[in-house]
């Protein structure tokens, strides 16, 4: 018998730092399936939604200046850069929405089936819901649809 | 035990806005719709249609808890993501007393529109 020389297994464990994504870890999912990257939209649409929310309180409060600074608002919103951002507000809520009632959906256990013996192939949860997940935003199309048909006819 | 307490709320709030944010995005976007239907009659953003609906009790009760719902939600949110991105006890209480007196000054400015509203 030949004795084999062994070679001591060093294992690195990765800093703190380096196992950040940054902004890469936001709007990249790598191999993860649809819904990480509708947990990244959701996130982007909530972000933009509470920074607009100021904005619209700050607008409705115009109405207390009387009639004319309220006409004077409406019409500067009037303007295709704000109808652009109106437009945006609408799918950034209509997703967010739609999107949010599935996760309470989930959170509440619904949709997700009958727990089992992990046999492989492992079931999985998402893939159970995919069929919910793609008629939600079959449903968020339409309202959008309809929204932006709403806001440009007005 | 205070943190699934304040993601519970987080959760009541999204589930109000739901029904909250549903209606005034479906009065304020979704008016052509409604005026085909012949349930909205003149021009929802109208300075009258926006004076006679805010000297309404149940439509000021409404905005201001809608107000109230989306800051929570808002900036429950907002507070994880800031979280994740310093995550530091110092700046953990920079980040919530900043939400916190950001969230009280817009609803308190919320608030004042709203009663301020009512007396028109």
């Amino acid at each position: 018998m030949v004795a084999e020389a062994q070679t001591p297994v060093r294992t690195q464990v990765p800093s703190r730092l380096s196992m950040r994504l940054g902004l890469r870890g936001w709007v990249y999912a790598g191999r993860y399936p649809a819904e990480r990257y509708l947990y990244i939209l959701h996130r982007l649409c909530g972000l933009g939604l509470i920074l607009y929310l100021p904005l619209h309180v700050w607008v409705t409060g115009r109405r207390l200046q009387g009639p004319e600074a309220w006409q004077q608002t409406m019409a500067i919103l009037s303007r295709p850069v704000f109808v652009a951002g109106e437009i945006l507000v609408l799918a950034a809520f209509v997703f967010h929405a739609i999107n949010g009632f599935r996760l309470l959906f989930g959170h509440l256990g619904c949709a997700l089936g009958r727990p089992e013996y992990p046999v492989y192939p492992y079931p999985v949860a998402l893939h159970r819901q995919r069929r919910l997940t793609t008629a939600l935003m079959v449903l968020a199309g339409a309202f959008l649809a309809a929204g932006v048909w709403g806001l440009l006819t007005k | 035990m205070r943190e699934s307490r304040l993601w519970a709320f987080h959760l009541i709030c999204g589930a109000g806005l739901l029904v909250l944010l549903s209606l005034h995005m479906g009065l304020m976007h979704y008016a052509g719709i409604l005026a085909l239907l012949g349930w909205v009659r003149e021009p929802v953003l109208s300075f009258p249609s926006v004076v006679e609906r805010g000297r309404g009790a149940a439509w000021a009760v409404m905005y201001v808890l809608l107000l109230g719902f989306a800051l929570y939600h808002g900036l429950y949110g907002l507070r994880g993501v800031l979280g994740e991105i310093w995550d530091t006890p110092r700046a953990a209480r920079f980040i919530n007393a900043g939400v916190v007196t950001f969230g009280l000054a817009v609803l308190v400015y919320g608030v004042a529109v709203a009663v301020q509203a009512a007396r028109l």
